[in-house]
């Protein structure tokens, strides 16, 4: 939490300082629990009956942003996803591995191709400068 | 930020965005390389370092040096708390002959004290427990604390001369590092990055490594506003490497994914983050994408200049035993050695622990053996790699310390108060003069009486180096030009070459 200017607790803090860096970027990308995070979310999205993609899409951008996505972004969030749909066919990515890291565990009903490039767009999402800094 | 900047900004990212369109980096890659600027610096057909306006170099906002540099990027080894330059480098055996008496009122002349000395009823003098001698072909005068870098007495400047405004740690030290006591400037490294830009785009252009020291393990703390950016775009703070094995954490793509996919995930955040900035105008946005092109960069750069296991036998020994133990000043005085040679232009170290009110004997000869070995090493380091000639190296606190001792003097225990009237700092390289002394304290080492050097000088000094005129490089906020200077600094000509 100290890439993210929490206080390190040794003296008193009346405002947490506010920094962007690439340390920040790094967690974000790559740490465990957000990949877990974003899983959890494309899941919730898949078990919330929403049964096209962009409804899956909309659902999860409108859980991290507060709003639903306007016609470009959601065109350009699709697009992603059948591009991560077919790097998971391309074995560029692979779900097996992709969909273990943390503990939180995937039913084996769901489809895991596309769940993977589902989490990876929701990954995407919660990465946005707008789901960051929010409020 | 203007509305009138945020609307040249804004015409300025469409038209990159209109000329790269087709560009294979995407518009996250571009945001980047414009936004820190790389390949500033080029060596004319003189040799004389200029600044590379050529066609594809993107640069800080300055467009062309304001003089020839003579220097490339600094290495600041900042010793936080206050080290006592009576026991290091300001040799006064008057205090040693006068021990026990107390401070003349002719000397001290009423000026002021802190609140944890100003209620002593008397203030004993006391000289250094500890031994100097004179070193090298200049016969500068070093402690015993310090005997490696006695050894590079005839490498270094020793300014015995610094004085600053402030008498607390946090004010002095944000005095030092952004030209004003009060919180919120922007840091030495953050104007350069923003007057400069970047010599690397895959590392930042401002690192800042921590160590803590073993003669007070918990001293002062130190704010990470102190490498900040201030009113300047959030682009240009210091980056903070962890003082631990890894250096940095999580550089690794998640498992099951590759490269290729990582850089779909940016070039999507790059195009909607960046058609939020069109309709937002937030320069934070920019920021944003940028600091994602840099995490990147760095997922390759970072294990590659972070990896010293390849470092020879020979090196570890030079920078002695502690070099091998992550967080340590002299690992980070070896890292910071990598990090110049590629190019990092302001590297940033902080030892803690200088801050020795009581017990300072004991306490200090810790301090003195985190810091010598590897302070003496990276000088000579640089210096084997013909480095030493375009890297400054800087070695000091923010304030001395009292003649005088605080709390009880026996005969082997003594303390020492903040003195900001006198102190002593080192500089190393880059077109400052070698093997000097520069300026001169009275016999109880209390006021200076040769050839004062203020913050804003040493500071002016810095930028001069580094080919900028200190009072040009500003940048206007709330309706004022502001400079690392303030409106005061003057440039120390005697000691450059």
């Amino acid at each position: 939490m100290m890439t993210f200017d929490a206080a390190s607790r040794d003296i008193c803090t009346v405002k947490r300082q506010e920094t962007n860096t690439p340390l920040q970027a790094l967690v974000l990308l790559n740490d465990p629990q957000v990949i877990e995070a974003s899983r959890a979310l494309a899941l919730n999205a898949l078990s919330n009956n929403a049964q096209s993609v962009s409804e899956q899409i909309k659902y999860i951008f409108q859980r991290a942003t507060s709003r639903l996505p306007t016609e470009t972004e959601l065109n350009s969030l699709s697009e992603y996803y059948n591009q991560m749909l077919s790097q998971v066919n391309e074995d560029e990515v692979k779900p097996e591995d992709y969909l273990m890291i943390g503990a939180f565990e995937v039913p084996e009903t769901v489809n895991k191709e596309k769940l993977a490039a589902l989490s990876l767009t929701s990954h995407t999402i919660l990465n946005l400068d707008e789901t960051i800094s929010r409020g | 930020m203007s509305e009138k900047k945020i609307v040249e900004d804004r015409s300025l990212i469409l038209n990159r965005r209109s000329f790269l369109g087709k560009s294979a980096l995407g518009v996250g890659g571009v945001a980047l390389s414009s936004l820190l600027g790389v390949n500033c610096f080029r060596k004319d057909d003189n040799g004389i370092l200029t600044k590379d306006t050529g066609e594809g170099s993107v640069k800080g906002i300055l467009k062309g040096l304001h003089h020839p540099a003579k220097i490339k990027r600094v290495i600041y080894l900042f010793q936080s708390g206050g080290p006592s330059q009576l026991e290091l480098f300001d040799y006064k055996p008057t205090l040693n002959k006068r021990r026990g008496e107390d401070l003349p009122e002719s000397i001290r002349n009423g000026q002021r004290l802190t609140g944890m000395t100003s209620g002593q009823d008397s203030f004993p003098l006391v000289g250094s427990q500890f031994g100097f001698k004179q070193y090298g072909k200049s016969g500068t005068w070093i402690s015993d604390l310090l005997p490696h870098i006695g050894k590079m007495a005839d490498e270094i400047c020793v300014v015995k001369s610094m004085y600053t405004e402030a008498i607390n740690h946090d004010p002095a030290v944000t005095f030092f590092q952004t030209g004003s006591q009060q919180p919120g400037r922007p840091s030495i490294g953050s104007w350069l990055s923003y007057g400069l830009g970047s010599e690397n785009e895959n590392l930042p252009a401002f690192t800042v490594l921590l160590s803590r020291g073993s003669g007070r393990p918990s001293g002062q703390p130190l704010y990470t506003r102190l490498w900040g950016n201030g009113f300047l775009h959030s682009l240009h703070q210091g980056v903070q490497f962890r003082a631990a094995k890894d250096p940095v954490l999580y550089l690794n793509d998640p498992e099951g994914t590759t490269k290729r996919t990582k850089r779909a995930m940016l070039d999507q955040l790059a195009e909607l983050n960046d058609q939020h900035y069109q309709t937002s105008g937030d320069p934070e946005i920019q920021s944003r994408i940028a600091q994602y092109e840099m995490a990147y960069r760095m997922q390759t750069s970072v294990p590659e200049v972070m990896n010293t296991d390849k470092e020879p036998d020979y090196i570890y020994k030079m920078y002695g035993a502690d070099a091998k133990i992550p967080g340590t000043f002299a690992a980070n005085c070896l890292l910071a050695r990598r990090l110049a040679e590629q190019d990092v232009r302001f590297i940033q170290l902080y030892h803690m622990g200088w801050d020795q009110h009581d017990n300072l004997p004991n306490a200090i000869e810790k301090q003195a053996k985190d810091v010598d070995q590897a302070s003496a090493a990276l000088i000579a380091d640089l210096k084997q790699r013909g480095m030493l000639e375009d890297t400054l190296v800087v070695w000091g606190g923010e304030f001395g310390r009292t003649n005088y001792s605080q709390g009880l003097l026996t005969d082997t225990n003594y303390g020492r108060d903040h003195h900001p009237r006198c102190f002593s700092m080192f500089m190393a390289g880059g077109g400052i003069k070698p093997g000097i002394v520069y300026g001169e304290t009275d016999e109880f080492g209390y006021n200076i009486t040769e050839n004062p050097v203020h913050v804003h000088d040493f500071q002016a000094t810095m930028l001069h180096q580094l080919g900028i005129d200190h009072e040009k490089l500003v940048y206007k906020y709330q309706g004022r030009r502001f400079r690392l200077t303030d409106v005061e600094g003057h440039i120390v000509k005697d000691i450059l070459t």
